[in-house]
């Protein structure tokens, strides 16, 4: 009987668990393409945290630094061109766009966070409860969401707020309306396979009462599927209470908002007078855009997990 | 059914019971009359393989479903129909440990979040001494007080065992059903939860009813089995002598089966082959649920219903005419093909599981 | 390396079981095998298998004992070549029947699996085509590795079915994989295998989630198939007690390499490793009176061997770290008994003292 060493690679003196260099083979290139990717997305993910800090700074600083209030008319600078002074230009009622720009960086970046907060806490509730409940409670909340969803999102905001009437505090109920039922089928979907999970059966075994046990112990593992949702319905939002601005049926015009400054700009863009709602808009592709690059991100890292 | 005197009374006395559940395919006859007592301090093994009803046994007796007939006493009270909110203060009495842990933990709740529940929902511990008893707690199933702050994703397999363990122990129950709790976990950290589970009965003089198919891990556990053939009691007795002496054709042909890890015993055992496998019932049985599978099968099995006859004093007992006194009675008494068995289809080999 | 693969120790007859064609170069042969998975950064690859190395010989059964992340998966897979991305075979070789395996393309891949090498997996049902009746999936099989006609390939088909035990073969032929039960499914998978006709089965836990008596029932036929096709088989399982009622000889892995080979009786008897003996120790033994089961003593994390007059210690792998081991090495402690161990500091004083 003898004895012979092993192999003096360096791989083999390792303990199990510490890592080895990688060497070249083909398998490694798909891998790689796999990191490539998914740094794509964190750099992405970068670039729309960029984009929203952009415009949250926008409309936190941006009043403080020029001495034009956003609503009060000033006949004197009527339409005029971007320069030194009013780094937008001025609309037709002499206001300078980059207050009215900045000012309605504060009106809708709180509308939209309003929107999907009223949306995502209300589906998220009615989705548990259906969810977790069935049965009948289940029937009819889901043929009720179905009838929501029987509407284009955008159309039955505009039929709500038409019926409450146009005030920033309806346009927010309206539009949050209208994206809650995404939210309740998530979750209501995520609650449907949660309820039979066996930690639930554990937590009616030690004693938990119901409503505990769907509160406490279910829908915080039920939400996070909703909380991508959340990234994209951020940045609907955003669209869908600046076009019923634009419309007429959102905000109303006096007040500052991208969708109404938009309007406003609208019959004078083919004159020349590009910038009124040129600078809005590009507001608006900014914010909504960096929603929804973080939202991938977030997602991403989500469905690593 | 008898109403026993509170006094003597088991501490578990389950007369005839049914569960049947419907399903696209048709009516389920999971549980069909079983019946079994268990006394404190107690650790009763209850075998049998998949499509036995043991499973569904468990659960009825934790109420997680709801019995479709027969009846189930603690202690002497109904607990059969008894209502959720009656049954919560039961609830700190009788506990469950799941078979795996991975699922039966909130992934997002830590082990401290995971063992309060219990002491605050029934008061166990007060604020006061809460902490206290967390550390008693983790002291017991032999887990380090500094794992109270983990997710059970930072656990591995057998602390998260334990961590369950420990969550149906809080509150000092009487009565623990425990539903395969090793057959998750690799082998040595199974020899090490069932000597903890061991541990804890003589400490703490819990009853256990102990859910397995590891014929193994039953026979370090419990000192008494009973053996589930399609969702009856096919055999019950001391476990040595449910191991050394089974009666019943179905615990022979299941203990034959349990390979022993010793080379040396290689072919020196013989194998109880039993035809076909385990079906489905769509329609309650008629005489013994094993009749169509039975070497020794004769026409009175499949008849009415087989009462158990007495093998050994010591409570060995088998639900099999081979053991009746007067045998050729029963063959007389079985010529007679009044009832006749009523099996699915899938009785036959092609049968799902 | 291991000690088994050098020349001057072959042959290593199997159990005694083997006949002359064991004196033949063994079927299988895994040399410094290395598995590497990348880690969270994707920039360093983590051996999940390594230097592990074993042989199979023709005719045999071969236990690959370990648990939930020894390898032991990782190791079979890499003889059919099946190691997925983003794992990667990082050294070694892996000779079947005398083709190396690592580095192989896909045309030569097809050429070994199936023909020389094939496999049954955990959960048949879901390695079956849910689409094609059992009877088309079994005959296509002949139609593509025998090149039968469809005709012939049914009639073979069906007598396959019977050969591995399905009563009803006709019936069961014309059945989906969902109609089965687990274990009839498991025999259909078996059934397709040994179609192949390939020199070695590789089987991992066939029997998990199946009950206890269908288990028993997979494993003899598996025996039967093994001896009536003189194949090989390499039997992945948790369970001593198939591999004490099934194997000829017994691998042990742990934390990815292999800690002890020997004729399972041997191995039963005197293993050497702490892994394996700790193991062993953890047995609840389904034929003994539970006694007093007591929580087992901690086993010593490392066990001193002597081999003809030096000093070895062979030590659980999951210690080499803090123990601050040197290089491993592979010695033979009794004829076919491989221990993977570590030449002691103070090895050779100590046997001089003794002197």
């Amino acid at each position: 009987m003898a004895a012979t060493p092993s192999n003096a690679q360096a791989i083999s003196v390792s303990p199990p668990g510490s890592a080895a260099a990688p060497d070249a083979a083909p398998s490694r290139i798909s891998w790689q393409a796999r990191l490539r990717r998914w740094r794509r997305t964190r750099a992405a993910g970068l670039v729309g945290v960029a984009a929203l800090a952009a415009i949250v700074l926008l409309a936190i600083v941006g009043p403080l630094l020029i001495p034009f209030d956003p609503i009060k008319p000033n006949p004197s600078v009527i339409t005029q061109p971007p320069s030194a002074t009013h780094w937008m230009g001025t609309d037709q009622y002499g206001r300078d766009i980059f207050a009215r720009v900045a000012a309605a960086g504060r009106l809708d970046l709180t509308v939209a966070i309003s929107v999907t907060a009223l949306a995502l806490t209300i589906g998220s509730l009615i989705g548990g409860v259906a969810g977790y409940m069935g049965g009948i409670v289940d029937d009819v909340a889901m043929r009720f969401i179905d009838v929501l969803l029987a509407f284009p999102a955008f159309i039955l905001a505009l039929g709500i707020t038409a019926m409450l009437g146009n005030e920033a505090r309806n346009v927010v109920i309206a539009v949050a309306i209208a994206y809650m039922p995404y939210f309740v089928r998530i979750v209501r979907g995520e609650m449907l396979s949660l309820r039979e999970a066996e930690y639930a059966a554990a937590a009616k075994c030690v004693g938990n009462p119901r409503p505990r046990i769907m509160g406490y112990h279910l829908l915080p593992n039920a939400l996070p599927p909703a909380f991508v949702q959340a990234t994209l319905t951020l940045g609907w939002g955003i669209l869908d209470v600046a076009g019923l601005s634009f419309l007429g049926v959102g905000i109303k015009p006096p007040t500052a908002e991208w969708g109404v400054i938009i309007g406003d700009g609208a019959q004078y863009i083919n004159s020349g007078q590009w910038w009124i709602s040129v600078f809005p808009g590009l507001a608006i592709l900014i914010t909504v855009l960096g929603f929804n690059l973080a939202g991938d991100w977030v997602r991403e890292s989500v469905l690593r997990r | 059914m008898t109403d026993y005197p509170a006094a003597n009374a088991p501490l578990l006395d389950v007369t005839n019971l049914q569960h049947t559940f419907q399903t696209g395919a048709g009516r389920v006859f999971a549980v069909n009359g079983v019946s079994f007592r268990i006394d404190a301090g107690e650790a009763v093994g209850l075998v049998g393989e998949s499509g036995s009803g043991k499973s569904t046994v468990a659960k009825c007796l934790v109420r997680l479903l709801e019995p479709s007939g027969g009846s189930m006493r603690f202690r002497g009270a109904d607990i059969t129909h008894m209502n959720e909110r009656s049954f919560r203060p039961l609830r700190s009495q009788i506990q469950m440990v799941f078979q795996d842990p991975t699922m039966s933990l909130n992934p997002r709740l830590t082990v401290r979040q995971t063992l309060s529940e219990p002491l605050r929902l029934h008061k166990t511990a007060t604020n006061g001494n809460l902490e206290a008893r967390l550390h008693d707690l983790m002291g017991l199933v032999n887990l380090d007080r500094r794992l109270l702050g983990r997710q059970p994703h930072q656990l591995s397999g057998g602390q998260k065992q334990r961590v369950g363990i420990a969550r149906a122990i809080a509150t000092n129950p009487a009565f623990v059903v425990l539903d395969e709790p090793t057959a998750s976990l690799d082998m040595s950290i199974r020899i090490q939860i069932i000597s903890l589970l061991r541990r804890l009965q003589d400490e703490l003089g819990m009853t256990y009813l102990f859910i397995s198919h590891d014929l193994s891990t039953v026979r370090h556990l419990c000192n008494r089995v009973i053996v589930m053939y399609l969702g009856q009691v096919v055999e019950e007795g001391p476990v040595e002598e449910i191991f050394t002496n089974p009666k019943h054709p179905y615990t022979q042909a299941l203990l034959s089966a349990v390979p022993i890890p010793d080379p040396a015993r290689r072919g020196q055992r013989r194998r109880i082959v039993l035809p076909g496998e385990t079906p489905h019932l769509t329609a309650p049985i008629v005489g013994c649920p094993l009749a169509d599978r039975c070497p020794y099968v004769m026409p009175a099995c499949r008849q009415g219903t087989i009462p158990f006859f007495d093998i050994e004093p010591g409570g060995h007992r088998a639900a099999c005419l081979l053991y009746a006194e007067d045998r050729d009675a029963v063959a007389i008494d079985g010529s007679a093909e009044s009832a006749r068995v009523s099996r699915s289809e899938a009785s036959g080999r092609t049968g799902s599981d | 390396m291991m000690q088994e693969t050098l020349p001057q120790l072959n042959p290593t007859p199997g159990a005694g079981h083997s006949d002359a064609n064991a004196a033949a170069e063994p079927l299988v042969r895994i040399e410094g095998l290395t598995i590497g998975f990348p880690d969270e950064t994707g920039e360093r690859f983590v051996p999940v298998v390594e230097d592990a190395g074993f042989v199979v010989h023709r005719n045999e059964i071969l236990g690959l004992v370990g648990e939930s992340g020894s390898g032991k998966t990782q190791t079979s897979m890499a003889i059919l070549g099946l190691t997925r991305r983003p794992g990667k075979v990082m050294a070694g070789h892996v000779i079947v029947d005398g083709v190396d395996v690592v580095g192989l393309d896909e045309a030569g891949l097809r050429r070994v699996r199936g023909r020389k090498a094939a496999m049954i997996f955990q959960s048949p049902r879901t390695s079956l085509n849910p689409l094609m009746t059992v009877g088309d999936q079994v005959a296509r099989v002949y139609v593509r590795q025998r090149g039968m006609n469809r005709r012939a390939a049914r009639a073979e088909a069906l007598a396959m079915l019977r050969r591995v035990g399905i009563a009803g073969a006709e019936r069961v032929a014309g059945s989906y994989p969902h109609q089965l039960s687990g274990g009839m499914a498991q025999r259909v998978m078996i059934g397709m295998m040994v179609a192949c006709g390939p020199d070695l089965l590789i089987a991992d836990e066939p029997t998990t989630g199946l009950d206890v008596t269908i288990q028993a029932q997979i494993f003899e036929l598996i025996q039967q198939v093994q001896a009536e096709a003189r194949m090989s088989v390499l039997l992945i399982t948790h369970d001593l007690g198939v591999v004490a009622e099934t194997c000829h000889r017994v691998a042990v892995m742990q934390g990815g390499r292999v800690v002890e080979i020997a004729p399972v009786e041997e191995l039963f008897a005197r293993p050497r490793h702490p892994y394996t003996v700790r193991l062993l120790g953890a047995m609840l033994r389904p034929d003994r009176p539970s006694g007093d089961t007591q929580e087992p003593d901690p086993l010593p994390e490392r066990l001193d061997i002597e081999v003809g007059g030096r000093r070895y210690e062979a030590v659980s792998v999951d210690a080499w770290a803090a123990a601050g081991v040197g290089l491993p090495m592979t010695i033979e402690v009794a004829p076919g008994h491989f221990v993977l161990c570590h030449e002691r500091e103070d090895g050779a004083d100590a046997a001089e003292t003794e002197r």
